[in-house]
């Protein structure tokens, strides 16, 4: 199969307002022009090593929202300091509550931060290993040492794959991807550390209807469990009065019969194929309904194996099993996407 | 199946007429009130269309177009369809210089539904300009309305040593 | 008046808006017009409050009196609840016969206290017609909950109730019993249609089924569809479709406010037809799938869509159905060439 190659494009601007304060901002992408956009994946390629896989590593990861953020590399980060890092980051904290920063009900009490390392996690054996930040309440002296509770959590992760790595130049880590669970005022927080302890900058990670349609292909062609819940597609139609919002739900093995005809090689997905299905199922709704659904804006797109909002919000799936598949392929699409 | 021809009807004396075609009418009336607000020194008018071809009923009170803008909004794939199809309709003569695409949305790219290589691949397999602007945003609107009344006088014949073929020529080679 | 019963009045004129509890203290008549006088509306609420407390603490009363209160202000405030639409069926040989509302109350009572056990019935009748019920369900251990409470709305000349349960929905089926048999009739069946805003399922559900919907109360909406063309060098090549469009559109959503309606579901079992040019699935079942629309005011954002470049004009058959039979749930099946659209019965 192809692997991917991400590489970076300069792009100017023109003098149109753009949704990023950066200036000459990088993209990372597929490159633009005569490629058909086929990408696939190598069999060593993915997120997760899995003779390696252990299941703890992974179970944090499912039931939960994680929002995305996109992060420039990181200067002079070794993951050999971590624990020399979560000291810094717990005074950090202490010292912004201090100044009355956090309003958050448990920034009251007394957080303890872990940072570490998540060796199981990275794309390929040249990716840095992904990098895991926890903010639990520390017990009350008053009680007895219950166990702690986790209010937070963060980790960065790569998949740059191998060109990227041997361009970085050095003293440069990259961790492009970094995905939060919690209060919002702690993820400031700790975006700002690292900010400031780095020099890197974090950036909110929107997913546009182009990427949420590929996710929608990509999952939709995940391997079922019995019952598995309904392929869901919402859009929203806002520059109405009122506004009006339409979910478009198909049962998970008639999504999935539909994609397999669609889909040419297993293991790969082109965008004309993607087209091709996002295409079946609106012309599918508009034989009943007459509206045309690539006339509005795809918002959300929910599977059995996971789900993803345009605001940049995704949540992964039960079970293990689909986690291997969903998650390389989702971080890929990320990359694919980012900007 | 009527196909638009750019040279089926006389022109009129100092005057010029622009057709836009697009699925947005609220992008479109907005782009057209900027450049009738333009200081000009020819009549225009400025045709408003959803898609291709035109109802048949005004066929013989309309002038001769002098210029097809294609308005694409890359937050729906709705309207690069439109387009596609409305391209069907049009003669092939009409794509020396007569013809050219305008894209709208590239500001906000987190609403991207066109990937913009099926765009660029438009303009290249038309051999028409593709120009971009964000219309919601004042300066740009009467930037892209000024530069699409130069083309429409070049179009229309007003500006002379220049055709619309070498005008053509030369935006898409300064890519 | 017990303690228990004066914090249900507190609770209950918590919910109320500062500048409207004078008013609904004055409708509700347990308090008399001097004793309103010694209360200083202008104070802050919990101090009203306060002092109305004080004043019922006095007042001989059960809980009852306070239910009244409550219908009160679930009647100025009926959007806060859901209400949903039922039909009652009764057998054609049936004659109008006058509705006695005594006989009415006394067969609901008994019978709804036979199924359930203890219960509290308020009954307040309105203007229209309408017949208010509160309902004040028990716990398993004998006590009524004020806070378990049910409504009733019922048009004693029309066969249609309105039933707003919140959560306990348990004591639904003996509710529905004991309305069959306090009106005579033989069954009783959810119409499928709900929704917050009360007046407009009234509107819905009441109209005859020829005409357009029209609401009791109101005007026609204003024309905005013609636009004045402004600039003579601007032309509309599309605007004699854009008319006749406008103009079908009208006949099927009509003049009027449309009804209010939250949300409609559709259920999809027709089959996949691909375009012949994609060699894409073919199969001898349905495509299952599950469409859903939301909107604060559903009717009317389908009605803008309608007006846009979205939609293809005629409207379908399936938004029309929705239009002119509202409801909430709508199933789709294939008939040879055309979809069979039924309203199913959940």
């Amino acid at each position: 199969g192809v692997v991917l190659r991400p590489f970076l494009v300069m792009e100017s601007l023109d003098g149109a307002a753009r949704t990023l304060p950066s200036i000459g901002r990088l993209s990372w992408g597929l490159p633009f022009g005569r490629a058909h956009g086929r990408c696939g994946l190598s069999p060593s390629g993915g997120l997760l090593l899995q003779k390696n896989l252990d299941s703890q590593a992974v179970a944090f990861l499912l039931r939960k929202r994680w929002a995305l953020y996109s992060v420039t590399p990181l200067y002079k980060f070794s993951s050999a300091h971590l624990k020399a890092y979560a000291k810094l980051l717990s005074a950090y904290i202490a010292a912004e509550k201090q100044n009355g920063l956090a309003v958050e009900v448990g920034v009251e009490l007394d957080i303890k931060v872990a940072i570490s390392c998540l060796p199981d996690l990275k794309g390929s054996e040249q990716d840095e290993a992904a990098v895991l930040v926890q903010l639990s309440l520390r017990p009350q002296a008053s009680q007895k040492k219950s166990e702690e509770k986790v209010v937070w959590s963060g980790w960065f992760c790569s998949v740059c794959g191998d060109d990227l790595s041997k361009n970085m130049p050095a003293d440069f880590t990259c961790l492009p991807v970094f995905l939060a669970n919690g209060a919002e005022s702690y993820t400031s927080i700790v975006g700002s550390w690292f900010q400031k302890m780095f020099d890197c900058c974090f950036h909110h990670l929107a997913i546009s209807p182009l990427n949420l349609s590929w996710m929608a292909a990509m999952w939709t062609g995940c391997k079922l469990e019995e019952n598995a819940s309904a392929m869901e597609l919402v859009f929203s139609v806002p520059s109405l009065p009122q506004s009006l919002d339409i979910s478009y739900a198909i049962h998970a093995e008639d999504a999935k019969a539909l994609w397999d005809t669609v889909q040419k090689t297993p293991g790969e997905i082109t965008q004309e194929e993607v087209d091709v299905f996002m295409d079946c199922l609106y012309s599918h709704f508009h034989r009943h309904f007459k509206i045309h659904l690539s006339a509005t804006k795809l918002v959300k797109v929910s599977t059995a194996v996971a789900s993803a909002h345009c605001d940049g919000i995704i949540k992964l799936g039960l079970s293990r099993q689909y986690f291997i598949a969903a998650f390389q392929r989702k971080l890929l699409t990320l990359a694919l996407g980012q900007k | 199946m009527a196909v638009f021809q750019p040279f089926d009807k006389l022109p009129v004396l100092n005057s010029a007429t622009l057709l836009l075609v697009g699925s947005d009418r609220g992008l479109q009336q907005e782009l057209a009130k900027a450049m009738l607000q333009e200081k000009k020194s020819f009549k225009i008018s400025i045709h408003l269309a959803t898609s291709l071809p035109l109802p048949s009923e005004g066929d013989h009170l309309r002038p001769r177009i002098d210029l097809i803008v294609f308005m694409i909004d890359v937050k729906t794939k709705y309207s690069l369809k439109n387009v596609e199809a409305s391209l069907a309709h049009v003669a092939a003569s009409f794509f020396l210089g007569k013809v050219c695409f305008l894209v709208t949305g590239v500001g906000r790219v987190n609403y991207c539904s066109v990937e913009m290589s099926s765009i660029w691949k438009l303009g290249e397999v038309y051999c028409s300009p593709v120009l971009y602007c964000e219309l919601e945003l004042e300066r740009t609107r009467v930037a892209t309305a000024q530069r699409l009344l130069r083309m429409l006088q070049i179009c229309a014949g007003h500006v002379p040593g220049v055709s619309a073929l070498t005008f053509n020529f030369m935006l898409r080679n300064s890519y | 008046m017990d303690k228990a019963v004066a914090e249900y009045i507190q609770a209950t004129l918590k919910k109320i808006p500062r500048h409207e509890i004078k008013a609904m203290l004055q409708k509700w008549g347990l308090l008399s017009e001097n004793e309103l006088q010694t209360i200083n509306f202008g104070q802050i609420k919990w101090k009203i409050i306060r002092d109305i407390f004080h004043l019922c603490e006095g007042i001989p009363g059960g809980i009852k009196e306070v239910g009244v209160l409550d219908i009160i202000y679930t009647h100025a405030y009926a959007h806060k609840r859901t209400w949903k639409a039922y039909q009652l069926l009764t057998t054609a040989e049936k004659e109008t016969v006058f509705f006695d509302i005594r006989d009415f109350k006394k067969k609901f009572k008994r019978r709804l206290r036979l199924l359930v056990g203890k219960v509290i019935i308020n009954f307040k009748e309105h203007e229209d017609n309408a017949i208010w019920i509160r309902i004040v369900w028990g716990t398993p251990y004998g006590e009524q909950n004020q806070y378990r409470v049910g409504y009733v709305v019922y048009h004693s000349q029309t066969p249609y109730v309105f039933i707003s349960l919140s959560r306990y929905t348990s004591n639904l089926p003996m509710l529905c019993q004991a309305l069959v048999v306090a009106t005579d009739s033989h069954d009783i069946c959810t119409m499928d249609l709900q929704g917050h805003c009360l007046n407009s399922l009234k509107d819905i559900v009441f109209k005859t089924s020829d005409q357009n919907i029209q609401t009791s109360h109101s005007e026609p909406v204003k024309d905005h569809s013609v636009e004045p063309e402004s600039d003579l060098r601007l032309v509309d090549e599309n605007r004699s479709s854009r008319e006749k469009t406008q103009r079908m559109n009208q006949q099927i959503f009509g003049d009027y406010p449309l009804p209010k309606l939250e949300h409609v579901q559709y259920k999809l079992l027709t089959m996949f037809k691909s375009n012949p040019k994609q060699d894409v699935l073919y199969q001898k079942e349905p495509f299952r799938c599950l469409v859903k629309f939301s909107s604060p005011h559903l009717l009317e954002s389908v009605k803008s869509l309608a007006a846009t470049n979205m939609v293809d004009a005629p409207l379908s058959p399936l938004l029309t159905a929705l239009v002119q039979r509202p409801r909430n749930h709508f199933t789709i099946t294939e008939k040879t060439d055309s979809m069979r659209i039924s309203e199913s019965l959940i």
